[in-house]
């Protein structure tokens, strides 16, 4: 196996991140962040500001930067800061102080004074239950609420109350940030008019075509670079308050501005996972087969409603089979920091509460969970005629279940001080592919260059492209280099969704031929080395009868720098023909302290289904941070809201995350069947999916463990408190 | 911001005099934290690090003399053997780099209610050697306390050292926390026993304003088995005894809640840990003798 081609390069520091980059006569900017939730702000002292050692500029909303709000057709729209006195969440960036240094801009922002009118704060999504709103249509465009009926039935409750075992049970997932290692941050250069921006997103493509816009400059004008990301997980999708304020500050001041959040920063001035309420009502026959299933999901969101937590879209409506089913999705709007997309929106706050009231339905039936979930498992999601393309969940079940002895769970198990339980959840996640452009070039010196404009923000997806073309071109992937990280390379492989694999595997598939065929056409085209010819390519090189040559070989002869082809896809026919999805089996054990309570996840495997695994160190990766961030969610992090709006939490003190002495063996397995139906490679998104269904999993093997369940996350030591 | 580098003890003392508004930096752990977070702005920093009186320790006259300077990992590597109890509140400080950098003068010092060294300290009767340019005074650790991240120094005077004698019984350390590394303490407890003069030492973390010890609690302890004769028949200790120790540690406490605990699981915990910390304590107590006999 090929490594990770960016592993050396992290490891010893020499990754080069957007904020590493300094230009000759850099200035600093700092972000100024509101004190209060809601408000309007009526006046800005500055001038303590403006006197202050290094200050060049400070920017509010009476002195604002102008920006204009930027619509994409992926993200919408992209709030951009001081163009209004409003104040909706505390941590909202109000102000932007530019300074020689960045210890002079920092001090200085801290002499801001800002007058508020101040309003009444809206921040319990609790309190805000009784009159919350119907959320927007969910990504597939159907309504927020939706029922599926079987012929003859009046109501899901008619259908419920029909069931011989029931469950009817709420449970709560709390709000996350993103919680990057690499803070939101970016260096703005403006030359001749150009803009070149610095800065870690998930596609440099969308950022230049957001800031452009902002910005209110032609898009070629505007050149976005981050070939290296420190983690995104969805929080770097839309363009951030640095890259805004950094590039229209270095527009007006005619210098290259530097700005980063600061980590307490992050926390309100990016933007969280929602937090959720969801009440599960599942009814079963006596065999466990589904009945019924109603999941209505409660996310909160911005006061002016923006992304809300599809977490009965993202599970119930696609994951058993049940004849009745009823789904509800509602938004309470809140003054609270923005609310966004992170790893498995939907899917992963869906999954614990479908999966914990899955494991209850169990309980109830006395039946084991593993055999429960196949027994319910669907050939199609519930109303719609098509069929899953490549289903193989039944095998991760029973492998996994094989695999980390689940046959043992019946036996009463106390370790010393430590109860010890096992639980188990399914996992899926849909397979999409976005449009995606990838640019095949071959080169003299018989390497190949493989560029699009995405990001690899440690998903491995540099290291992939270099493999595709490998293969494509039937070459060792040494002699393939990846680009990417760049918005004027062909637009393609944006991070998200847990696309980027399939997106640009289609996109090579069909350009290395396109750049082959360009090859023959210079070997057999006026003065080829083979003029005139029929010709034959193969493993990097050009077969005529009785005579071969390298590609580079050919290009040399022809005097040519280099051959290329743009290999360009999409979603196609195939969504008219199939659904598709990512499917796992994930399986814990717990200890919980006899005396003391603490819970500590001891071991854990998940074995999934996503089709081809292109690189086995960059799959077992990506799906073993994905599980580790469900320990995270069950147990350790959420961002405490308190009543004023401020966050109880917003640091890396107390916003707590596993560390290493968290996390004791986590195993990865794959069943491998490449899904040639979605698309060419075969190959499904494995990078969400990992963290589904792994909070649940840990609730219940707390409960097997303890007999308590626990129905809201992260658990903490006062609830197994007996 | 000025910056003073004296390079001894005596210069040291001589600069805070001088400057009584100067902030002592040993390790920086918290200090840089609150600097950064601009929860103080102090006009100078005092730095130790040059300090060669601070960066020891020693036995002397069969007592521990630990420098004010010492880091974490010195006091696991070095002194495991002397102050187990103190080593095994060590090792649960924070991370490798905190260990590091971050010593136990320096946790005195910033006089955090959930300090790991100070249960540890309180167990085993420890002082604080305190000094100025006025001279030098030795405070017991349950009376260097006098609020929440507050002490009885006096503007003029830095810590030295922390005296200890080697508790003459088995130690012990107890702590939760949320995680399992990189945690401060929901709560913590510190256990020794002292057979020479037939007391028991306590030291209560994270559950009240100040770290402090439970005399009443210890008192109770150390009567009972006096009474029962245990100390010299070394016989089991009674579950009853144990339990009910946990009891009277637990009503010592004044915990309250918040977003790393409530109040009512730290009351718990801390009955929990001073039961099973005082009942291994007393069975290795048991277990010295045999291997003694
Ligand atoms: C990531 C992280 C994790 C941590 N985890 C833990 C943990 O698990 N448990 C724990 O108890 N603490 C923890 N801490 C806090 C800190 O590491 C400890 O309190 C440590 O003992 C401080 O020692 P220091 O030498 O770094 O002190 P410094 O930061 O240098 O000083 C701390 C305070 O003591 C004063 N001071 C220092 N030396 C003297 C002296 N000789 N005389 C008088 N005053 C002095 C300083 O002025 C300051 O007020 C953690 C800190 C961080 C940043």
């Amino acid at each position: 196996m090929t490594m990770r081609t960016d592993a050396p390069l992290k490891t010893s520091g020499a990754a080069r991140y957007g904020l590493d980059v300094t230009p000759p006569g850099t200035v600093y900017g700092y972000v100024v962040t509101s004190t209060i939730a809601h408000g309007e702000i009526t006046a800005m002292d500055v001038a303590a500001v403006r006197a202050a050692p290094g200050v060049l500029a400070v920017y509010t909303p009476f002195d604002p930067l102008p920006l204009r709000t930027p619509m994409s057709p992926l993200l919408g729209e992209t709030w951009v800061p001081l163009q209004d006195t409003e104040v909706t969440y505390y941590g909202q960036p109000v102000g932007f102080v530019v300074a020689e240094t960045f210890e002079q801009a920092r001090d200085a922002a801290l002499l801001v004074e800002v007058t508020y009118d101040r309003r009444p704060a809206r921040t319990s999504l609790h309190a805000g239950l009784a009159d919350a709103l119907d959320a927007p249509p969910s990504l597939h465009g159907e309504p927020p609420t939706l029922q599926v009926l079987a012929d003859g039935v009046e109501s899901i409750e008619d259908a419920l109350a029909a069931s011989a075992v029931r469950v009817d049970a709420t449970y709560e997932t709390a709000t996350q940030n993103h919680a990057a290692m690499e803070p939101h941050s970016a260096v703005a250069v403006w030359e001749d008019g150009r803009l070149t921006l610095y800065s870690g997103t998930q596609g440099s493509d969308l950022q230049a075509a957001q800031l452009a816009q902002a910005l209110d400059v032609e898009p070629a004008r505007v050149r976005a670079l981050n070939p290296f990301v420190g983690g995104a997980f969805g929080g770097k999708g839309h363009a951030g308050v640095s890259a805004f304020l950094g590039a229209a500050a270095a527009r007006d001041l005619g210098r290259p501005v530097k700005a980063a959040l600061t980590r307490e920063q992050v926390f309100t001035a990016t933007a969280t996972r929602p937090a959720t309420v969801q009440r599960l009502r599942i009814g079963a026959d006596a065999d466990g087969r589904l009945t019924a299933l109603a999941h209505d999901s409660w996310s909160s969101t911005t006061a002016t409603p923006s992304f809300v937590e599809p977490t009965s879209h993202g599970t119930s409506r696609e994951w058993y089979t049940t004849p009745n089913l009823a789904i509800t999705q509602k938004m309470v709007p809140l003054h609270v920091p923005p609310t966004t997309f992170m790893r498995a929106p939907g899917e992963a706050p869906g999954s614990f509460a479908l999966e914990s009231a899955m494991d209850e339905l169990a309980v109830a039936l006395g039946m084991d969970p593993v055999e429960l979930r196949l027994r319910n498992s669907s050939i199609a999601p519930p109303g719609r005629d098509l069929q899953w393309s490549s289903k193989h969940l039944d095998e991760c079940f029973t492998l996994g279940a094989q695999r980390f002895g689940w046959a043992q769970r019946h036996r009463r198990r106390v370790d010393r001080d430590w109860l010890v339980g096992y639980g188990t959840a399914t996992a899926m996640f849909p397979a999409l592919r976005f449009p995606c452009a990838v640019r095949i070039t071959l080169r003299p010196d018989d390497t190949a260059e493989v560029a699009t404009s995405g990001a690899d923000p440690g998903t491995g997806l540099r290291t992939v492209l270099s493999l595709f073309g490998a293969e494509a071109l039937a070459i060792p992937p040494e002699r393939v280099e990846a680009a990417l990280g760049d918005s004027t390379l062909p637009p393609g492989g944006m991070s998200g969704g847990s696309t980027a694999t399939a997106s640009v595997g289609s996109a090579i598939a069909v350009g290395a031929p396109a750049v082959i065929d360009a090859l023959v056409a210079v070997a057999t085209g006026p003065g080829g080395l083979f003029e005139g010819r029929e010709v034959a390519y193969a493993d990097g090189r050009v077969f005529a009868e009785g005579d071969s040559a390298t590609f580079g070989e050919v290009l040399r002869a022809a005097g040519r720098d280099e051959v290329t082809a743009i290999g360009t896809s999409a979603p196609g026919e195939e969504m008219t023909k199939h659904s598709f999805s990512s499917f796992g089996a994930q399986f814990c054990e717990v200890r919980v302290h006899r005396w003391t309570r603490e819970v500590r996840m001891s071991r854990m495997l998940g074995v999934f289904d996503a089709g081809r695994i292109v690189h086995e160190q960059a799959a077992r990766s990506q799906i073993m941070g994905g599980m580790i961030w469900g320990v995270s969610a069950a147990l350790h992090e959420g961002l405490e809201i308190e009543e004023s709006g401020r966050p109880a939490n917003g640091d890396f003190a107390s916003y707590l995350i596993p560390v290493n002495a968290d996390i004791p063996t986590v195993d990865v397995e794959f069943v491998r069947y490449p899904d040639t139906l979605h698309n060419p490679v075969g190959a499904r998104g494995l990078g969400e999916i990992s963290v589904v269904g792994v909070a649940a999993a840990i609730a219940n093997a707390v409960y097997d463990a303890t007999g308590i369940r626990v129905r809201r996350i992260p658990i903490v030591l006062e609830d197994l408190l007996e | 911001m000025d910056f003073l580098a004296p390079t001894s003890w005596a210069e040291a003392l001589e600069c805070k005099a001088a400057h009584p508004d100067a902030v002592a930096i040993a390790g920086g752990t918290d200090v840089m934290v609150e600097l950064n977070f601009d929860h103080r702005r102090p006009p100078a920093l005092l730095d130790l690090n040059r300090v060669p009186e601070l960066a020891d320790w020693a036995l002397d006259d069969g007592r521990v003399r630990l420098g004010a300077g010492v880091p974490y990992v010195r006091v696991i590597s070095e002194l495991g053997h002397l102050l187990p109890g103190l080593a095994m509140a060590a090792r649960t400080v924070g991370s490798p780099q905190i260990r590091n950098r971050g010593t136990v003068g320096g946790n005195l010092g910033a006089a955090s209610p959930a300090g790991d060294s100070h249960p540890a300290l309180l167990a085993a009767f420890a002082s604080v050697e305190i000094g100025s340019v006025r001279g030098t005074r030795e405070v017991p650790v349950a009376e260097f306390f006098t609020g929440v991240k507050r002490s009885v120094l006096e503007p003029d005077e830095l810590i030295s050292a922390v005296l200890v004698t080697p508790p003459s019984g088995p130690q012990q350390f107890s702590k939760i926390g949320t995680r399992n590394a990189m945690v401060i303490a929901v709560s913590a407890f510190g256990f020794a026993l002292h057979p020479d003069t037939r007391t028991v030492g306590t030291g209560i973390g994270s559950a009240a304003p100040t770290p402090r010890p439970a005399p009443e609690a210890a008192a109770f302890l150390a009567g009972e088995l006096e009474a029962a004769g245990l100390w010299s028949s070394r016989g089991a200790l009674p579950a009853t005894l144990a339990t009910e120790f946990g009891r009277r540690v637990r009503d010592a406490a004044a915990p309250i809640d918040d977003v790393r605990g409530s109040a009512a699981y730290r009351s718990h915990a801390l009955s929990v840990m001073a039961r099973r910390t005082a009942t291994w304590a007393w069975d290795a107590y048991r277990d010295e003798n045999r291997s003694a006999a």
